[in-house]
């Protein structure tokens, strides 16, 4: 049996690297008594496949994990159990059974919904939305390319095509000076854009400072096919 | 602002692992601050991924957190990207559960594992902006406490301290606080300190370093059985450096090498019985899911009982993937057997500690192994299917020869040759790879090698490199322990109150996190030595007088002066000494420690031999 679980990591959780997010998954669902189904060899381990990893510093809302399980459990019972299991950085959302042949979640995610609050500088707060605004009006944009001490460079990219929508949700609010822009990017195996990024991006349009973002969340990744979008549970009554 | 954990939320992103910082696992335990008497802060003075390790930690904060009256928090050094961020921002020292300032606790309470973490317990004091010499401190300061076993010779951290632990601190910790608590209730709030320190020292184990007083005995479980443990230890998010859960089988070895200092001073062995251990281990997988338990112990495979409790682990962990580990295992054929039974779920390398290379040297240090059981031990644990062995060494050791050290080489050399013949036997492809690690020898106060000094640091170094130039098998991995590391040790672990000023010098220096090598200063130290007059290497090398009292004579083991004098001669004449759990008593005075406990410790015995010859193998002599 396959279980799909949707779960939320909280400020705490935000810190977590995948591996730790992995390990502190096992960990859980051993203490909700999931009867595991784990990989032959020499050193044998669970069959937990996530959908795409959260950057360190960025909560998630509903983010998704697929679990392989050696024998059947009623959802239900294991939803109560898991609820309770998880550890302050993690919070329980839902769990449903998936066919057996159901596709991996990172080949079916296209889309991610983020929601980044940011502050931006007294003299700039006429700038964001021009900013925003060029960025959608352009044709093409260019990612500089990345460089790391020690590894490889990652070489310049288009990334116009993944910005699929920047909507000014809030702000400028009198006191602190805060935006929050909800921005929906595209999610594909040959690359994604970091909200960062985008917000970089956007400052560079409209001609200001992008200090970093002081929050960011995932509020959502959903599954876009035919012009429509569904959550990644919704598929799996199909 | 009170919450130091928002304070450093912004620069979160700016250091590695940054979990370290937030608290908040999986079975933390937050308490009202305000419902409490006394509140209590446990420091480790390492970094988070080091202390979370640490079973001790665990069982205190259950053993605090369960009364009342009492609340315990936890704080680690931050790693050097955190601290100076910490020093710039004017970020105290604070605690996990509630990112409170240190310096809000009625107590803080430092373990002391090692003395390379001395300077740590210094480091963590100014960042939490208290005064590190006590006799700075006001009344309105925490009260600083340590324990653990480098309180075995506390001398050169005593100007540093209030109050000491000496002994096993799960009852006599919560006892401690308790009196802290009434002492502040019956003056609403407030402490006058010469007199909580008077009403501490009546505590049996509590060391006061500004009161002269008797000889202090320390404090001990008497039943391990129904000792206070965590059920529900805290689970950490990051990888830790021991990732797994603890169950604690035995306290105390009789073995009596004469080098080891928790060999004497965690005496007599306490047993947990099965039923017992198997009930901890079922809570612990239900409460953490962690993957992996340790039978943790100095010797485990001496439980009188470890098959049964190998068996009933296995027959229910196994199946849910859970491994087992058995850390410290004796050179024998039960220790193959038991690690066979354990390793089905994932298999590990096979470690030994034969400690010296020749018989002779063996017999010196009273490590009851021989190379026949040794080579024995390796032929069934290959034909087992291991191809990998660990083995441990100590050179410097007191007598020792250059043909001493030589013998290490050739005794891996043979274990090499016998694993490798074996996998041919079998058919097998590839050879038995060996890694062979050195240490330097560092005597420790309360063990029978006390009075010795350490060997000079030309010495170590010469006999690193001989064993270098003899190892050039490419099967065997040879790994040594910096020489001079060693040598703070031993300087610390025989020192007495005057090196408390190096210390505070080392730390202005800049010194801390002395045991991650890249992180060791060594010219600071060297200054700081001579700043103050001193020579290093004179001071680790110095013999003491069998007849001149020793900086740690006021503090009681239970193991008797004259007991450590006697091994300490037979070591010279390498005479080896049995374990008085097989053969016969060799007076060492633990038994008569307390009034009472000689004839049931005696009961205890007999019971022992009874069951041992049961499986008969773990006789190893």
């Amino acid at each position: 049996m396959k279980i799909r679980i949707c779960y939320g990591k909280t400020e705490t959780g935000s810190y977590l690297s995948h591996l730790d997010l992995a390990r502190t998954m096992e960990r859980s669902l051993r203490r909700a008594k999931a009867p595991l189904a784990f990989s032959e060899g020499f050193n044998p381990h669970p069959k937990l496949s996530f959908a795409s990893a959260l950057a360190v510093g960025t909560t998630g809302c509903r983010e998704y994990l697929d679990v392989d399980l050696a024998s059947r459990l009623n959802v239900k019972a294991f939803s109560q159990a898991l609820e309770k299991a998880l550890p302050p950085a993690l919070a329980f959302v839902a769990a449903e059974e998936i066919r057996e042949n159901s596709k991996s979640l990172s080949a079916i995610i296209n889309l991610a919904v983020y929601r980044v609050r940011v502050a931006v500088k007294p003299e700039d707060e006429d700038k964001v939305i021009p900013g925003v605004e060029k960025v959608l009006a352009a044709s093409e944009l260019w990612r500089k390319p990345k460089e790391k001490p020690g590894k490889k460079t990652i070489p310049a990219k288009e990334v116009r095509g993944l910005i699929r929508q920047i909507a000014v949700i809030q702000g400028p609010e009198a006191a602190a000076k805060t935006y929050e822009l909800e921005m929906v990017l595209g999610l594909s195996t040959d690359g994604q854009l970091r909200p960062q990024e985008l917000w970089e991006m956007i400052a560079a349009a409209g001609d200001f400072e992008a200090a970093p973002p002081l929050a960011v969340c995932r509020r959502a990744l959903l599954i876009e096919q035919g012009g429509k979008r569904f959550a990644p549970m919704e598929g799996v009554r199909d | 602002m009170k919450d130091c954990i928002e304070r450093v939320k912004p620069y979160l992103q700016q250091v590695v692992k940054p979990q370290r910082y937030l608290g908040g696992e999986l079975n933390e335990i937050k308490k009202d601050w305000d419902s409490v008497q006394c509140r209590f802060l446990f420091g480790f003075p390492d970094v988070y991924d080091v202390g979370m390790s640490h079973l001790g930690l665990q069982i205190l904060y259950e053993a605090v957190n369960r009364r009342p009256g009492l609340l315990m928090e936890r704080t680690f050094s931050p790693w050097l990207d955190m601290e100076a961020i910490m020093i710039s921002q004017g970020i105290p020292l604070y605690a996990l559960e509630s990112g409170r300032p240190a310096g809000d606790f009625d107590c803080i309470g430092f373990t002391l594992q090692h003395e390379m973490s001395y300077t740590n317990v210094l480091q963590m004091l100014k960042l939490a902006g208290i005064p590190y010499w006590a006799k700075d401190r006001s009344d309105r300061d925490p009260l600083i406490i340590a324990g653990g076993p480098c309180v075995a010779n506390v001398e050169p951290l005593a100007p540093f301290l209030d109050a000491v632990v000496v002994g096993e601190g799960e009852e006599l910790l919560p006892e401690l606080l308790e009196v802290i608590g009434r002492h502040k209730a019956e003056r609403r709030g407030a402490v006058d300190k010469p007199r909580l320190l008077e009403e501490l020292a009546a505590l049996e184990g509590i060391y006061i370093p500004t009161l002269k007083g008797p000889v202090i005995k320390k404090a001990r479980l008497k039943d391990l059985d129904e000792a206070i443990f965590s059920l529900t230890p805290l689970v950490p998010y990051i990888e830790v450096v021991h990732d797994r859960m603890m169950v604690e089988v035995l306290r105390g070895c009789t073995r009596g090498c004469r080098f080891c200092q928790a060999g004497m001073i965690y005496r007599p062995v306490r047993e947990r019985s099965k039923e017992t251990l198997l009930a901890q281990a079922r809570a612990l997988r239900d409460n953490t899911g962690h993957n992996e338990i340790a039978l943790t112990s100095l010797s485990s495979s001496d439980h009188t009982c470890i098959k049964e409790i190998v068996e009933g682990l296995t027959a229910e962990f196994n199946k849910e993937m859970i491994s087992i580990s058995l850390p410290s295992l004796r050179a024998n054929h039960f220790s193959v057997s038991l690690a066979e039974e354990i390793q089905k779920v994932r298999r590990t390398g096979f470690t030994f500690a034969p400690e010296a290379g020749s018989q002779r040297m063996r017999d010196v240090i009273n490590k009851g192994v021989t190379e026949e059981a040794l080579l024995a031990t390796v032929t069934k644990a290959v034909s087992a299917g291991w191809q990998q062995i660990k083995l441990y060494f100590m050179i410097g050791l007191p007598g020792e020869t250059m043909e001493d050290v030589e013998a290490i080489a050739g005794l891996c050399e043979k274990v090499v040759y016998a694993g490798t013949k074996v996998m041919k036997e079998q058919g097998r492809k590839g050879s038995l790879r060996v890694t062979c690690a050195v240490s330097n020898f560092v005597p420790k106060a309360q063990t029978p090698f006390q009075w010795v000094g350490q060997a000079s640091q030309e010495e170590l170094k010469a006999r690193q490199r001989r064993l270098k130039e003899l190892i050039k098998d490419r099967r065997i991995t040879y790994n040594y322990h910096d020489a001079f590391t060693s040598m703070l040790e031993a300087i610390f672990a025989r020192g007495g109150r005057e090196l408390a000023p190096v210390l505070a010098a080392a730390v202005e220096k800049g010194c801390h996190f002395d045991s991650w090598t890249e992180e060791l200063r060594r010219d600071s130290w060297r200054q700081a030595f001579e700043e103050l007059g001193m020579d290093m290497e004179a001071l680790a090398t110095r013999n003491f007088d069998l007849n001149s009292p020793l900086p740690w004579d006021h503090l009681n083991y239970g193991v008797s002066k004259g007991f450590l004098m006697y091994e300490y001669n037979r070591a010279q004449g390498e005479m080896i000494s049995g374990d008085c759990r097989y053969q016969g008593c060799n007076g060492c005075g633990v038994c008569s420690f307390t009034v009472g406990d000689a004839e049931e410790n005696s009961a205890r015995g007999r019971r022992k031999i009874g069951e041992n010859i049961l499986y008969g193998e773990a006789v190893d002599q």
